[in-house]
């Protein structure tokens, strides 16, 4: 339990997360952060990460971090330690991930303050990580999809589709979902507690091309490595939101969005103003370039994603200023992407899941004595 | 179980000679690509007081061998002028007080296996790359060593140098003279060897095979005119050899660079350090002294050599006995502590040093 005690650094895991943190503060945490982001109040960078081969031929050690900070006071990395085990199921390539042992991983945000530099607490990142993905996918509703939108189609049954669905109810009156997944039964569930939850009309579709139809918001949800969305079914006015894979609309979908709103990018570090612009990865790796073909992940290899290099894309620090137009007519198929400024996440949710747990007495405590010293570098 | 180690337990377990074999060993791994490491970055924000900025600063690396580590600062910065002169003081919490940890995963299991405060790790590292490069660098037959400065990165420099040349005469100068006293006196009794309090920096160069400062001063200390044929030369700290010193240079050994990205040859980086900074428009008038400057990357590059030619055999290093010759890390500080901390975690997990909590802690059953 939490004293309270400004010495102690706090341990605060995911059920404890979960019971102080709703998916309201997040989003404006989010949003307060990308708004400083653009005053250049905050600060992040891309997100870097490191490979390493194992001895197992099928897995590889990948260590990734985000990082980033305001003056408001706070200031957050978030450290993914994971093996990645690259798999063949009957000719579909998966990536699968583990931490000592199948069905743990280990994703970690160490929180500091940016006034006394000191580590205030370190946090499991499983339901943040949620919950920043769903708020990302809620602030692009909000912001580009229609406003009477009430059909919100769902390609996908798991963690990112239950915390699109707490965002999205935030911004719009959800009257109906239709959701498919793959297996049954999962939709079937899904579709039983979004009913429960939020008292509206689920229904669990047995086929993709169901959840298109009349759908005013199409979210994509999945882990699978290939577009999942099909362009052909898109109807006018839908607000589109993809999450996984290659992150990206299939290109039919891409082609036929109208407006295509990035919230921004990590700035450009002092000095290299060619350095990594727009770009969201960087990978650096413990191999050649000819034992990269072997053992780089894909997700490695894909390197991040850029959006389309047209007139097309708005930005969310020009939206919020005026200084551009969201969705400009009710026929417009529009699309939401956070860019690269993961980085600028995790110190808003982390600062403010920490204070609230703080407050309710929550978390394990270490002595922050153990992460200080007394000799100088 | 995952480990707290501290200074102390870092302290007793960790030798010299271990960390200047277990850094070889490293930077020979990155030359094969069996290792990688990444530029430092750093982070600077503005705090509430309009002197002082928080920066977080991380290095990072890994290796086949099966370990990984990041090492993050997590300091208030700021500057003050003392005697005319200006310098970077820095705290966590509270003055005397300072944050930085090293956390070591396995890369078999993912596992985070310890945090380890960096503090003594980080002076014997520096001590070791200084060592390394006498090794290759100095005369084999060198015996006497000028040093500017004598505080911690003095004497883990001297444990290096004692570890790879026959050293029997120290000359050390540094501004106050008890420090140099007490010093001087510490390593006559350490080693055996005769020790030479100079009362004025001028005089650690006569006859010097070795010379290094060591000193935090923001501006050069070595002053290149007194450089002596056949010295080698280590400079540690915020100042850079001074333009004489270098001009006088007739070989350079940089350790090597990060590797470029996967895939991202044009973004390959030799820069000491890579700075993203908030800034905000209030604020800018606000200016410390490095503030919007890149990090410096290879000093010498037309007298260059570096440890792919060392491990190809293509350069060895010194050519004769009257070259002046230099040597420093380059951008690998990321390849450091794993290589450092692996070591420390194994000693200090047999001698049951360390505090500990649950792993499990630091774990969880929901993938992203």
């Amino acid at each position: 339990m939490s004293s309270g005690d400004p010495h102690l650094t706090l341990l605060i895991n995911n059920d404890e997360v979960h019971a102080v943190l709703t998916m309201a503060e997040a989003m404006a945490a989010l949003e307060q952060s990308y708004r400083d982001m653009f005053v250049s109040e905050a600060v992040c960078r891309p997100r870097i990460d490191i490979q390493i081969p194992i001895p197992d031929a099928r897995q590889t050690y990948q260590w990734g971090t985000m990082e980033g900070g305001s003056t408001r006071g706070y200031f957050a990395i978030r450290m993914k330690s994971d093996v990645i085990v690259q798999e063949d199921r009957g000719g579909i390539p998966t990536e699968e991930k583990y931490c000592l042992r199948p069905g743990r991983w280990c994703g970690l945000i160490l929180l500091t303050s940016i006034e006394t530099g000191e580590p205030l607490a370190i946090l499991n990142d499983g339901v943040i990580q949620h919950m920043r993905v769903g708020a990302d996918g809620g602030i692009g509703v909000k912001y580009m999809a229609r406003q009477d939108a009430e059909v919100v189609g769902m390609i996908g049954s798991g963690g990112m589709a239950r915390s699109h669905m707490d965002a999205i109810m935030e911004v719009r009156k959800i009257r109906k979902l239709q959701v498919f997944s793959p297996t049954r039964i999962n939709r079937e569930r899904f579709a039983q507690e979004m009913r429960a939850r939020f008292g509206i009309e689920a229904v669990a579709c047995d086929a993709p091309e169901q959840v298109y139809r009349g759908a005013d918001i199409l979210a994509a949800l999945t882990d699978a490595t290939e577009p999942v969305t099909d362009g052909e079914l898109v109807e006018p006015g839908t607000h589109v939101v993809v999450i996984g894979g290659t992150g990206m609309p299939d290109p039919k979908t891409a082609a036929k969005v109208d407006r295509w709103l990035r919230f921004g990018n990590a700035p450009q570090p002092w000095g290299l103003p060619e350095f990594g612009k727009g770009r969201s990865r960087i990978t650096y790796a413990a191999m050649t370039e000819e034992a990269a073909k072997t053992f780089l992940s894909p997700e490695g290899r894909r390197g991040g994603r850029a959006p389309p290099a047209d007139d097309r894309v708005i930005w969310l620090a020009d939206l919020v200023a005026g200084r551009a137009a969201g969705r400009t007519a009710d026929h417009e198929i529009t699309y939401s992407e956070r860019g690269n400024m993961q980085g600028a996440q995790f110190y808003p949710i982390a600062g403010r899941a920490y204070e609230l747990a703080q407050a309710a007495g929550r978390g394990r405590e270490i002595p922050t004595d153990w992460f200080l010293q007394d000799i100088r570098d | 179980m995952t480990l707290f180690i501290n200074n102390e337990a870092v302290a007793k377990v960790l030798t010299m000679r271990d960390t200047i074999d277990a850094l070889e060993r490293a930077y020979r791994q990155m030359v094969t690509r069996e290792a990688a490491c990444r530029p430092r970055v750093d982070i600077q924000i503005p705090t509430s007081d309009p002197r002082k900025i928080y920066q977080w600063g991380t290095m990072e690396g890994g290796s086949q061998s099966g370990y990984f580590a990041i090492r993050m600062k997590s300091d208030v910065i700021f500057e003050q002028e003392y005697n005319g002169a200006i310098t970077q003081e820095k705290y966590c919490r509270q003055p005397g007080q300072f944050c930085g940890l090293i956390l070591l995963t396995s890369t078999r299991t993912g596992e985070p296996l310890a945090f380890i405060n960096d503090g003594v790790l980080q002076h014997m590292r520096v001590g070791a790359d200084g060592g390394i490069g006498v090794k290759y660098m100095s005369r084999t037959d060198s015996e006497v060593v000028g040093m500017l400065g004598s505080g911690g990165m003095a004497r883990t420099h001297m444990q290096a140098f004692m570890c790879v040349r026959n050293l029997k005469r120290l000359q050390v100068y540094s501004p106050t003279r008890p420090h140099r006293e007490k010093f001087a006196d510490e390593m006559r009794e350490t080693y055996g060897i005769e020790v030479k309090v100079c009362d004025h920096p001028r005089e650690i160069y006569r006859g010097a095979d070795i010379v290094a400062a060591l000193t935090d001063s923001a501006v050069p200390v070595l002053e290149g005119a007194w450089i002596e044929p056949g010295t080698h030369v280590v400079n540690v700290g915020g100042g850079r050899p001074d333009p004489v010193t270098l001009a006088k240079v007739d070989l350079y050994l940089r350790f090597g660079n990060a590797p470029a990205p996967w895939g991202r040859p044009e973004m390959a980086l030799e820069d000491e350090y890579v700075t993203y900074a908030a800034q905000p428009a209030g604020n800018e008038s606000f200016r410390f002294k490095r503030s919007g400057i890149r990090g410096h990357g290879a000093v010498l590059p037309d007298r260059m050599i570096t440890f792919q030619d060392i491990v190809a055999g293509t350069n060895r290093g010194r050519s004769a006995r009257s070259e002046i010759t230099y040597s420093e890390r380059g951008n690998l500080q990321g390849a450091q502590f794993w290589a450092v901390g692996a070591l420390v975690y194994e000693k200090a997990k047999a001698a049951g040093l360390g505090h500990e909590i649950p792993t499990e802690w630091l774990l969880q059953d929901i993938r992203d």
